[in-house]
């Protein structure tokens, strides 16, 4: 870099003339970025002549921790030989366990549809070609039902003819005609294979039947005891970057709790939260959901995680993990807008299909029945805190340690909500002080997403969250303050 | 920019969004009444002189009031408040001492001194002080704890470096020295007042990343954060400015009637001339391990001796 001419340097010296040193709190505005441009140049123009308030600046900074940001892309420094090798033996294994799962089920669900739609085949074309307006619900098809005989239909046709589902059963077989989500097989950045994404769980409208509803419902509460019942898992804060989460597999650091399978179960009305699930309830839930004709993928015990840290995880190369989440989510918000993107057709029972609002006390809610009903959702409880035990031992820093007590802190204080976001299962809500938590599974798990730019963390409130689409979103803050991100929360800029 | 007397607008935003904002800070829970928290948003507007309602609106919304009705608490010594700060700062003030004063018993003392003064061992008119009562909210209270704990650094060692010990001066040779000739004045006026006159035309962001460069000797990195800017762009403000900077003081030494040459070779003469007193006025205040080191090369001699 060429030098400036050394009388510069020394004119510059005799102009330093230290008066009205502004106070702490100007200083302190100044380095968090705060000030009004008025009040910035005029600072600027003390600390042009002013040493010991650059001196003051410059001690002030805050340290420079590079596990501020939530998602960092990992570079190359993975893809070391003894990373590679045991994560291709993971790979090999999650691929083998997931292709013998996929066999299973494209199997077994030709069959299972088709059995189930035979009877009915008959009953669904004398259905069509009713004359009658179908009634929407069962019990205006208990109504019908009432009518028949008024109408000229024989008791037992009207019986076998459950009208209401003929319109269930036309949407059934076009999701039985669904091809799944397809698989990221890209490595990720240790080497190991795509761990499924819950973007990949093919969530959708199931048949409002009675029947599975009961079913649904009853494996919610299953499952919800089975998530009480597990040790509870402390997840690491959302500040360790993702490369050091995938090396943990049975610790996974950002989301999933420390139970093998993590797959967010389907939450249906009466489960507030969507948690991690016993591998053997899951196989119960995938065997009625089978039924009703969803392909699902199954999260296999090791390695697996919630999704929304591999979708967050990046592999060592740039360019696939800039794609990876957007395929996924992608997927995911394809899957939701062909399950029905706006939440009155796909009423009650898909998790991406929720309806989200904040209460007048700053909670978050959020509704799977359209409205009718409006449950508490606990974010913090469910974002988790990093425990020491899970970090590795690179960021056991002092100042790590600090941070990872300040959020078992932040466990309790209270946060209030301001702004929530929702595009199908992908959720974003921010509130108080910069708290801003993303959950990919429409609440199941959260992940806090601390926004950072330049060495600038958000802590201003979120009064405004706007997402467009999974990657692209907006915040404003009360001091009007506006950060945007173009890729799910991982960069973010501040305007 | 401060007043003493109460803004009238200042109060009357402040009477407007006081419950909102008591709300939003969680003042119930520390014991901060709507009544006071509207006279502490009163003195911080009108301290910072928001001059209109809408001025007074956006500045209230800005600031931190969470934290502000928290300092404000601990100030009037509310206990839950203590617990809270306790709990959420002491730690963080300890890291930051450290990482200021970079020695354990040397940052234990600093953070010490700030407790007392956050806690408030001296009183005034039978009232007992808080340094907490001077936080506005208008930068985060960790923020403004490592700023205040940095000025009582800087204040520190400015005022130790000047009390310099008998012991250090016999050590370094220096106690009878002669005293120091003039300084070497430059050899044309003109150069200097070229030089100050395209320096005061330069904008306060371009001279404060100068005298961080040069006087300062910190790094592009520092400067950055200190600016929150990316280091690249510091680096392409001071490119530019060492290749725009020579050409402005020529233009400007002919302008006053030099010729392009003697322009050029007065930056050049008073450039070699210079060097020597700019480096012993960068001289007169050298970073703290030097005396350190000085001590030991001082005494290692005396030991083989």
């Amino acid at each position: 870099m060429e030098k400036v001419p050394k009388i510069v340097g020394e004119r510059l010296k005799v102009a330093a003339v230290a008066v009205d040193h502004p106070d702490s709190n100007v200083l302190t505005a100044f380095s968090e970025h705060s000030l009004p441009e008025r009040e910035r140049s005029d600072v600027l123009e003390h600390l042009a002549r002013c040493g010991e308030c650059r001196d003051v600046i410059a001690l002030a900074l805050p340290t420079e921790e590079p596990a501020i940001t939530v998602v960092r892309p990992v570079r190359g420094g993975w893809l070391t030989w003894p990373q590679l090798r045991w994560g291709l033996v993971a790979a090999g294994v999650i691929v083998v366990g997931s292709l013998g799962v996929l066999h299973y089920r494209v199997t077994s669900r030709p069959e299972t549809v088709a059995s189930y739609d035979a009877p009915r085949a008959q009953d669904i074309e004398k259905a069509k070609n009713q004359t009658e307006p179908l009634p929407a619900t069962p019990a205006a098809a208990a109504n019908e039902e009432k009518k028949a005989p008024q109408n000229g239909l024989l008791d037992s046709e009207v019986k076998s003819k459950p009208a209401p589902e003929a319109r269930e059963f036309d949407r059934l077989e076009q999701f039985a005609k669904l091809q799944p989500p397809a698989r990221d097989e890209r490595p990720d950045a240790d080497g190991s294979r795509s761990r499924l994404r819950p973007q990949t769980l093919a969530h959708g409208p199931k048949p409002p039947t009675q029947q599975w509803q009961q079913n649904a419902i009853a494996n919610a509460n299953n499952n919800a005891y089975a998530l009480q019942s597990q040790t509870p898992a402390p997840v690491s804060a959302p500040a360790v970057p993702s490369e050091f989460a995938r090396k943990q597999s049975s610790n996974q650091v950002v989301v999933s709790a420390q139970a093998p399978a993590t797959a967010p179960a389907p939450v249906t009305a009466g489960s507030a939260i969507g948690g991690p699930i016993s591998s053997d309830k899951r196989s119960q839930d995938l065997d009625t959901l089978a039924v009703n004709g969803r392909s699902l993928t199954v999260l296999q015990p090791s390695g697996a995680n919630a999704g929304a840290e591999v979708a967050r995880a990046k592999p060592a190369e740039a360019p696939p993990s800039a794609n990876a989440p957007k395929s996924q989510l992608t997927d995911a918000y394809a899957v939701s807008t062909i399950n029905g993107s706006n939440f009155s057709q796909t009423a009650a029972l898909a998790p991406e299909s929720a309806r989200w609002s904040i209460n007048a006390m700053g909670s978050l809610q959020r509704s799977l029945d359209q409205g009718k009903s409006w449950q508490d959702v606990d974010v913090i409880g469910a974002a988790g805190i990093t425990s020491g035990a899970n970090m590795p031992m690179a960021m056991k820093s002092s100042r790590e340690k600090a941070l990872a007590k300040d959020k078992a802190e932040m466990k309790q204080a209270r946060v209030v909500f301001r702004a929530v976001s929702a595009n199908g299962s992908d959720v974003w809500a921010g509130g108080s002080s910069g708290h801003l938590y993303h959950s990919t599974d429409a609440g199941g798990h959260w992940v806090q997403v601390v926004p950072t730019w330049s060495g600038v963390v958000l802590t201003d409130d979120i009064v405004s969250l706007q997402f467009a689409d999974p990657l692209q979103g907006r915040i404003v803050t009360s001091s009007s303050e506006i950060w945007t991100t173009p890729d799910a929360g991982q960069t973010w800029q501040k305007h | 920019m401060s007043s003493s007397k109460s803004n009238p607008a200042v109060q009357a935003v402040a009477s407007e969004m006081v419950t909102e904002l008591h709300a939003k800070a969680g003042c119930e829970r520390i014991g901060v009444t709507r009544e006071s928290f509207s006279v502490i948003l009163c003195e911080v507007g009108t301290k910072y002189g928001a001059s209109s309602e809408d001025e007074a609106r956006t500045f209230f919304l800005s600031l931190r009031v969470d934290e502000l009705a928290l300092a404000r608490a601990c100030a009037a010594g509310e206990n839950a408040a203590w617990e809270i700060f306790l709990t959420r700062y002491r730690e963080k003030l300890y890291l930051s001492a450290l990482r200021i004063a970079r020695e354990d018993s040397a940052a234990r003392e600093l953070a010490d001194t700030l407790y007392a003064d956050l806690y408030g061992t001296t009183t005034r008119e039978g009232q007992r002080v808080s340094k907490l009562a001077s936080y506005t909210g208008r930068g985060s209270l960790e923020g403004w704890l490592r700023t205040v704990l940095a000025q009582e650094y800087v204040n520190r060692y400015r005022r130790t470096k000047r009390l310099v010990s008998l012991d250090e001066e016999s050590e370094e040779g220096v106690q009878f020295r002669a005293p120091d000739p003039q300084p070497v004045t430059p050899s044309d006026s003109r150069l200097a007042r070229a030089t100050d006159e395209v320096l005061a035309g330069l904008p306060a962001e371009y001279r404060m990343v100068l005298s961080a460069y040069y006087l300062d000797d910190r790094t592009l990195a520092e400067i950055a954060r200190m600016l929150g800017v990316h280091e690249s762009t510091i680096s392409r403000k001071l490119d530019k400015l060492a290749k725009s900077l020579r050409k402005q003081i020529v233009a400007a030494l002919i302008k006053g009637g030099m010729s392009r040459r003697q322009a050029e070779e007065a930056l050049e003469v008073d450039v070699r001339d210079l060097q020597v007193d700019i480096r012993r006025s960068l001289a007169q205040e050298p970073p703290p391990s030097a005396f350190s080191e000085k001590r030991v090369e001082a005494r290692v001699p005396e030991g083989e001796g």
